[in-house]
């Protein structure tokens, strides 16, 4: 078995655990916005061709009765170093996270998330199926860090674990920093979501 | 306006009461080892496509080349003979070169309100299915306007993504959707009109079969299958009417072929049902043809079903409210490829229906039927006979018809349909018998259900084909031959089921399955390519708009002679033994909008095993399916 879908096994398994003191929250109160910068961190065989550039994104996230709901998107470029062409990335992600209080102001939250990674070429060579872009499934996991300094701001960091399904697979770390905001939800956006 | 689950919970019963009544179904039938599969658990499931509701029957064995039409066939009964198909208890036509094509149905996934697998006999409609049935009952609308539909896609992993331009590179796997389904409907308390339609699109693409696929495959860069569909019901009082169109860019495989060939296939029927007590009638006709599409060989498998049916019961409203009798008339007209004489011919029945007693004691029903199908007389009876405490239930069926009555793949090919590979005839046989008895024990408590079922069945002069393949080099297809032979045997089966709620807000259902043909010459043993099935589900919904749903599936291991010398001569792409499987998916659903929208996400393989499905298949691999549907009234 691989080891992200034991990951994704416990971590359920962990989420019926904590089931009681997280549905003590209400759903979908708040809407929080962060904005952040982004950059792949790490080094592997992938990067012998490619060479990460910065990137950015933006995640909505709401309480969900687990925990805290999260949906976002990250932008960013991979150049080319040898004579493969370079490519955009659109990261499509949502998942669930937790929030663990360490202060007042401080709070830990480690999540799970799967996503689609579309990968836009620039050469005009298509890809197999006919289209310049790619699709691929991604699972990650990510532990972000952060700071209150109002009630309703925020600022953060984070680390994400990614592994996208492409044969072989790709691995990345990804290392974000960005603001917060928070602010309580109108009723129709609670209507949407419940 | 906010559509509450009891009152859908209503709707989809009532909907499914007026079906029966309008179709004239069997109210008081015993229906042992029959699993229902509800629109909420469809939806909980995260399934689209009809074939994928396999993945939830729990006694039923399936196999693909392509991974998205599902050879699927009950274990221990149904491998031997066709199981058939129904919607709203009439029988429906999908077939291609005897393969059901579950997804060609032209039918919406959102207005299914349940799907019964029947694993044993059963009596369906005034039909007795011998060999197991599907039956699929569609709901009626809510009284206004409903617009209902979904939005799926899936994403298959294994692509090589960026690596295609280094020396990493590897190829291309299935791409599969969008998939794409609407409707619309009006209603009132006496009547409805509803359109649907719908598109989808399946990519073949997987390493093992990509070169056979192109072998005859012409056109866009990516093999593929297509399908668009539409549909008109409409009520008016207490007769219904349902018209139904699809059309679809298939690749047909069968082992006869040797690979997949290019073919539009095009399915079309109508038909109306009512009663007028205490006549109860419906008449319908079919169309069901594929076209070969123009390819490098000249490989034509063409075939043009046609079938027009008519059927009346008689329900006295005196007397006992459980006798009927009724009466069934079938033409058909088939037509191969050019340069075969059409056939056609006509198949007729008497039949009637008896349940002597109604008690809580028990509770019996006798079903008999004289036919004749074409030129051939037969006959089948079946009894059943239910006791309420403990529950146990028995049912026995004989049966001794012609091979016209299956219209299975090996009857069209004595027929005159031929493949253009040489298939060779044993002496003609014009009967089949059957012999089956089953029995099944339920005991209902407050937390834990437990069920068992057991069977044997007997077959005689049971018509088949046999095949023998050699692999071709260059093309990777098979070079086939076929023989149409009689052969007769014994299967027996067994079946348990522990249905259980042991946690708060988790229900879990274990089911396992086995068959073991015995005393059968070899050909026939070798029909029962899956004997070992084991399904368990469990099911947790801490809030009513929000579930997660884990289904493991663990196969066991099955023989596929016929492909021994291809998998010597071709292991790369051929193998004659799928070792055992274990498949889990995982989805999660959420409602939102106040039921308005339906979201789920599943997980299917998630441990990514890189299992074969078929011994002529591609390999699975983990996947991700996202569904969206909506309904609004």
């Amino acid at each position: 078995m691989h080891r992200l879908a034991q990951c994704v096994l416990v971590m359920l398994a962990l989420g019926l655990g904590v089931h009681k003191a997280l549905l003590a929250q209400e759903p979908f109160s708040t809407i929080g916005v962060q904005v952040h910068a982004t950059k792949n961190i790490n080094r592997t065989h992938f990067h012998e061709y490619w060479k990460p550039g910065r990137g950015g994104g933006v995640t909505l996230t709401t309480p969900f009765y687990r925990g805290i709901l999260d949906m976002g998107a990250i932008v960013h470029r991979y150049a080319t170093t040898t004579d493969v062409p370079g490519f955009g990335v659109t990261w499509v992600h949502a998942g669930l996270s937790t929030d663990w209080s360490v202060s007042k102001a401080l709070s830990i939250r480690p999540g799970l998330h799967l996503g689609l990674y579309r990968m836009s070429f620039d050469d005009a060579e298509t890809t197999f199926s006919g289209e310049a872009t790619e699709s691929d499934l991604t699972m990650s996991t990510g532990m972000a860090m952060h700071l209150s300094i109002t009630e309703h701001l925020a600022v953060f960091a984070r680390i994400d674990y990614i592994r996208v399904h492409t044969e072989p697979l790709l691995h990345y770390w990804y290392a974000s920093s960005g603001v917060a905001v928070e602010f309580a939800a109108g009723r129709k956006w609670r209507s949407l979501w419940e | 306006m906010a559509f509450p689950l009891g009152v859908m919970a209503e709707r989809l019963k009532w909907g499914a009461v007026i079906a029966a009544v309008l179709c004239g179904a069997p109210m008081v039938v015993a229906q042992p080892a029959m699993q229902s599969i509800s629109a909420r658990e469809i939806a909980q499931s995260g399934v689209t496509r009809f074939s994928d509701l396999f993945s939830l029957a729990r006694s039923w064995g399936s196999a693909s080349t392509d991974g998205y039409h599902w050879e699927i066939a009950p274990i221990g009964a149904g491998q031997a003979e066709a199981w058939k198909l129904f919607v709203d208890h009439l029988p429906v036509d999908v077939k291609a070169v005897g393969r059901h094509r579950l997804n060609f149905l032209p039918l919406n996934v959102t207005e299914i309100c349940e799907v019964r697998f029947y694993s044993r006999p059963t009596i369906i409609g005034g039909t007795a299915v011998a060999s197991g049935a599907v039956h699929i009952l569609t709901c009626n609308p809510g009284q206004g306007w409903t617009a209902q539909g979904l939005v799926a896609a899936t994403n298959e992993t294994g692509d090589p993504g960026p690596w295609r331009y280094t020396p990493r590179a590897g190829p291309n796997v299935d791409r599969s959707g969008p998939t794409l389904q609407a409707g619309v409907a009006k209603a009132t308390s006496q009547s409805f009109i509803r359109i649907q339609a719908g598109t989808d699109e399946h990519h073949v693409t997987d390493p093992r079969i990509r070169t056979r696929v192109h072998t005859l495959y012409r056109g866009e860069k990516d093999a593929r299958i297509q399908l668009r569909f539409a549909r008109l019901d409409a009520r008016l009082k207490r007769h219904r009417l349902a018209i139904a169109l699809s059309r679809s860019r298939d690749l047909l495989y069968s082992i006869l072929f040797g690979l997949e060939a290019p073919v539009d296939h095009d399915i079309q029927h109508i038909r109306l049902s009512g009663s007028a007590n205490p006549v109860k009638y419906s008449v319908q006709a079919s169309r069901n043809r594929i076209s070969t599409r123009t390819n490098p060989e000249n490989f034509n498998v063409d075939f043009d079903h046609g079938i027009a049916s008519g059927q009346v019961r008689l329900v006295p409203a005196f007397g006992n409210p459980n006798l009927s009798l009724g009466l069934r008339g079938t033409l058909t007209h088939a037509g191969f490829q050019p340069g075969v004489p059409v056939r056609t011919f006509f198949q007729g029945r008497v039949f009637g229906e008896w349940a002597p007693h109604s008690s809580s004691l028990l509770n019996p029903m006798l079903y008999s039927a004289i036919r004749l199908d074409g030129n051939v007389p037969g006959f089948t009876a079946m009894a059943t006979g239910t006791l309420d405490t403990p529950r146990i239930d028995l049912t026995l069926v004989v049966s001794n018809r012609a091979h016209a009555a299956t219209k299975d793949f090996a009857y069209w090919l004595r027929q005159g349909y031929h493949p253009g590979m040489p298939v060779g005839f044993a002496e003609n046989r014009p009967r089949t018998t059957l012999l089956s008895a089953d029995m099944s024990w339920q005991n209902k408590g407050e937390q834990l259900d437990l069920h068992f079922t057991a069977g044997l069945r007997h077959h005689r002069d049971l018509q088949l084909l046999s095949s023998s393949v050699r692999f071709d080099t260059v093309s990777t297809s098979l070079l086939s031959s076929g023989q149409v032979n009689y052969f007769s045997g014994q299967v027996g089966h067994l079946a348990a089921q522990m249905q259980a709620d042991i946690f708060n807000h988790v229900e879990t259902v274990i089911h396992a399955a086995v068959a073991v043909p015995f005393n059968a010459h070899s050909e026939y043993s070798s029909l029962w390519k899956h004997r070992m099935l084991l399904h368990a589900t469990a099911n947790y919904s801490p809030h009513r708009r929000l579930s997660l749903q884990m289904r493991l599936r663990l196969r066991g291991a099955s023989h596929w002679s016929a492909y021994e010398n291809a998998a010597r001569d071709g292991p790369a792409h051929y193998s004659d033994y799928l070792a055992p499987g274990v498949f889990v998916d995982l989805t999660i659903r959420k409602r939102l909008w106040q039921d308005h929208l339906d979201l789920s996400a599943t997980l299917r393989n998630l441990l990514d095993h890189d299992h074969l499905h078929h011994p002529a298949g591609g390999r699975s691999r983990l996947s991700f399916h996202l569904r969206l549907a909506w309904r609004i009234e």
